[in-house]
């Protein structure tokens, strides 16, 4: 058997050729296989990264800055993040204190990305949806410790401060009153995003998949199948089959949207006083595809609940499936095609189960990231994402 | 499964060592000293536990000959061969029990291991170059074993909170095959 933990560059050759990917997302991939030999996670100071973050602005500013008042934010399963107040020179604004956020790996994730494409991306919605400004993105761990960004801290809460969810805020509980208010803006900024022209937008880190043809399905199957081949411990004859099955049935992208790639509650940010959403946050598997991707992703059984009734699944704890769909397309003017939302629910378990299960597994048994217990108690959800594939799988296979 | 207990206890030590006993107030002694007693006993256990049946197994198998060895020394009135009668008694099924327990539970876990990544071969392989017939076969045999594996270990998982209608699972009490 092939020693995952200390992978070959034979091996690694081998997945490249075998699962041809966009550039960026080869790059990330590439890039964590070399460095999973390498040493753990050790704990990062406040201290330590504020003297990165200092080196990183003294090579993008030119005015006296301060950085300050740094202290640690939770939230979310994959990346670190240290809040800060930057006293500065802001072109267009004058001398100022920034709230802002650095948003770091940790030396493995349990979903490995580029933190360039999740900044082009942010930026690219400024105009879009409510989303944090983003500033600066060191790619490469140049002056930070690992890859990371800084944003703009964005005001808000993931969930009512009253409600309960599951670990990394999935299903959480709006209450009646809540889920009419955030459903709305919830299925017309997911519109909003579909419908988005992004051929004007500087997306220099993604690749443009073809009109009127699978290119852009079979990028993301080769992504998630090298992600498990990668990563998984265990086998599971189910992934394979459903591989097999995605390659046969890849269906056509009809039109091409800018996708956020893990929309669903839990990832934006909404203020209480008036019930606005504030920020979507969580971009990083975000690409060019198929609108029915997201809109699949969204109805998974774990972002959601069963309404006080104990019968109506509510997606991502809004709505009805029927309700969703009616919504989105009447904000969007975009068709939704149940056979194509069907194989992305496929993709999206396949690629669920490749994140929660494989990824994770291997990142904590490395003890790669600050907080391997979370990822341990997300993989507790793999097994939600994998019955969805097979359920999903006999319908329609 | 592969939320194994072994697995479940290196995140935890890691967790409590690097993010929680730092922020603990070093002016309560009895939570500092705790928070380092219990890092330390997880840690005990997580070493101990892949060689907890083995102990047990060797205990038993000690106490099954110190068992014999007493039945053929000892001899005494009624109390005393009433006693070596229950104590004898429980010889043979000690026995019985030791037989069975050949294999170490790491063996176990490499079996299906190994046998879960040959299945897999065989997937792709048949779904390659296999016949017809063959390929229906396999799509039937082996989403019938998804189904039966995932519905065990959805059960197994309740208890992490993911699940929205827990009570519409089976128990995983009722799912396991008892041990023979």
């Amino acid at each position: 058997m092939i020693d995952k933990d200390h992978p070959s560059e034979a091996w690694i050759a081998d997945l490249r050729t075998r699962f041809p990917c966009e550039a960026e997302v080869d790059w990330v991939l590439t890039r964590k296989l070399r460095n999973r030999a390498g040493a753990a996670y050790t704990p990062v100071k406040l201290d330590q990264l504020c003297d990165a973050v200092t080196d990183l602005l003294n090579a993008e500013l030119h005015d006296a800055f301060e950085v300050k008042n740094p202290r640690w934010l939770s939230g979310g399963a994959s990346k670190l993040q240290m809040a800060f107040d930057l006293d500065w020179h802001q072109p267009g604004v004058g001398r100022t204190t920034t709230p802002l956020v650095l948003r770091m790996e940790p030396a493995a994730s349990i979903v490995e990305t580029s933190r360039l494409r999740e900044f082009e991306l942010i930026k690219a919605c400024e105009t879009v949806v409510p989303v944090p400004p983003v500033f600066w993105v060191d790619r490469e761990g140049k002056y930070l410790p690992y890859p990371a960004l800084i944003y703009g801290f964005a005001k808000g809460v993931t969930k009512p401060s009253t409600a309960a969810s599951g670990v990394s805020g999935t299903g959480i509980n709006f209450g009646v009153e809540l889920r009419k208010t955030l459903s709305k803006q919830f299925v017309e900024q997911l519109a909003a995003i579909h419908t988005f022209d992004w051929s004007k937008a500087q997306l220099s880190s993604f690749s443009v998949p073809a009109k009127d043809s699978a290119e852009g399905v079979e990028w993301q199957i080769n992504w998630w199948e090298r992600v498990w081949t990668e990563d998984a411990n265990e086998e599971v004859p189910l992934m394979r089959f459903a591989a097999k099955w995605m390659r046969a049935n890849m269906p056509i992208i009809d039109h091409v949207s800018l996708l956020h790639g893990d929309y669903r509650s839990g990832n934006f940010l909404f203020t209480e006083e008036n019930s606005q959403i504030n920020a979507w946050l969580d971009w990083e598997t975000g690409h060019l595809g198929d609108r029915h991707e997201d809109i699949a992703y969204s109805i998974c059984k774990p972002w959601g609940h069963l309404a006080e009734n104990g019968k109506t699944f509510l997606v991502c704890g809004m709505m009805s499936e029927p309700e969703f769909y009616e919504a989105y397309e009447k904000a969007s003017g975009l068709s939704v095609d149940k056979k194509r939302l069907n194989f992305y629910r496929i993709l999206n378990a396949y690629k669920l189960n490749s994140i929660a299960l494989a990824t994770a597994y291997r990142a904590v048994a490395g003890g790669k990231t600050h907080q391997d217990i979370v990822l341990g108690c997300v993989m507790g959800a793999s097994y939600l994402f994998m019955d969805d594939l097979r359920q999903t799988l006999e319908e329609v296979a | 499964m592969e939320i194994r207990a072994d697995f479940q206890l290196k995140s935890i030590i890691k967790a409590l060592k690097d993010n929680v006993i730092p922020a603990v107030d070093p002016n309560h002694k009895m939570a500092v000293e705790q928070a380092h007693l219990a890092v330390h006993v997880l840690q005990v256990l997580a070493d101990k536990l892949p060689m907890q049946y083995r102990y047990d197994r060797h205990e038993l198998n000690q106490y099954v000959n110190l068992a014999e060895k007493l039945g053929t020394q000892i001899s005494g009135g009624a109390k005393t061969t009433d006693a070596l009668a229950q104590l004898e008694a429980l010889v043979e099924p000690g026995k019985n029990t030791l037989e069975r327990a050949r294999a170490e539970p790491i063996e176990l876990e490499q079996a299906l291991l190994h046998l879960r990544a040959k299945v897999g071969d065989l997937v792709a392989a048949a779904l390659e170059d296999g016949d017809e017939t063959s390929q229906k076969h396999l799509e039937k045999e082996i989403m019938a074993s998804a189904r039966e594996q995932l519905t065990r270990e959805r059960s197994w998982l309740i208890p992490m909170g993911f699940e929205p209608d827990p009570a519409a699972l089976t128990p995983v009490e009722q799912l396991l095959d008892p041990v023979k």
